[in-house]
């Protein structure tokens, strides 16, 4: 497995920083297949690094198999930065309950959830509604989809 | 094309479908999300572009097909207090149909009219 390169420096917001904004990415594409996951999560190192903040990334659709615990990308395949990326910033990453079910993910998730919920403080993937999302758009200044 | 008018502190939001019903599970999981803003304190509007318009066609029998027939997310939509529902003028008369033949009402609009359509949004999510 590839190394993940080292994420960009963080640079602080804050009220100094009028062009701060809270930003809620969706991302529409399951990881390893196609552009969606990686362009999101470029996008959100730009972001962060910009100085907005990201309170939540939605993984919907056929994205929900971020949280899989079975996938082994080919060797030569850089691993989904997400899980090392939401641990450094404190992202939210929601999986949608609904579309997991529909993928036979959800139980998968869950025992991903409390695995690591036991190995530290920090959800990686959480399983959440899609009143959830309409929650952290109901707060967000922008927000961004991307399809595959 | 804000029709409420007298409730402008909801954020008003698009669902913008573009897909037939049966070949994925988009229009479903659009709708799904559709439905749930209906819930929340949100101006919710519906527009179907592209092949979505066939989601409209009247006389669906998805079981035919062992699916489910998306259509009926969208004949709840006024159970939601969702009432915009838009489709392509453009769409349904590249593909030979009439706006009033339709199996529910839907506004059809012109390209200008979605374009202003678009503009009035706080937020567009697209399936």
């Amino acid at each position: 497995m590839h190394k993940i390169r080292p994420l960009l420096p963080l640079r602080p917001s804050g009220p100094g920083n009028v062009l701060c904004m809270q930003l809620v990415l969706i991302v529409h594409g399951a990881p390893y297949c196609g552009q969606a996951s990686l362009s999101a999560f470029a996008f959100a190192q730009a972001a962060l690094h910009a100085g907005h903040e990201i309170p939540q990334v939605f993984f919907y659709g056929d994205a929900v198999h971020h949280a899989s615990p079975q996938i082994h990308p080919p060797a030569d395949e850089r691993e989904t930065p997400w899980p090392d990326f939401a641990a450094e910033t404190g992202i939210e990453l929601v999986i949608c309950s609904a579309a997991a079910q529909r993928r036979g993910l959800v139980q998968d998730a869950m025992a991903m959830r409390q695995k690591l919920s036991a190995a530290g403080p920090t959800e990686i993937y959480q399983i959440g509604g899609l009143g959830q999302l309409m929650g952290a758009l109901l707060a967000a200044d922008r927000v961004l989809e991307f399809h595959p | 094309m804000n029709t409420s008018g007298n409730a402008p502190e909801k954020r008003r939001i698009l669902f913008l479908l573009r897909s037939a019903p049966y070949g994925d599970c988009k229009s479903w999981e659009m709708l799904d999300a559709t439905l749930v803003a209906g819930i929340f304190e949100l101006e919710v509007a519906v527009l179907l572009l592209a092949d979505a318009v066939t989601l409209l066609l009247p006389d669906q029998d998805a079981s035919l097909l062992g699916q489910r027939d998306p259509g009926k997310a969208l004949a709840a939509l006024p159970d939601y207090d969702i009432k915009q529902l838009y489709v392509s003028a453009t769409a349904l008369a590249e593909r030979g149909l009439a706006a009033a033949k339709l199996r529910q009402p839907a506004m059809a609009l012109d390209a200008p009219a979605i374009q202003a359509l678009l503009a009035n949004q706080d937020l567009v999510l697209c399936g």
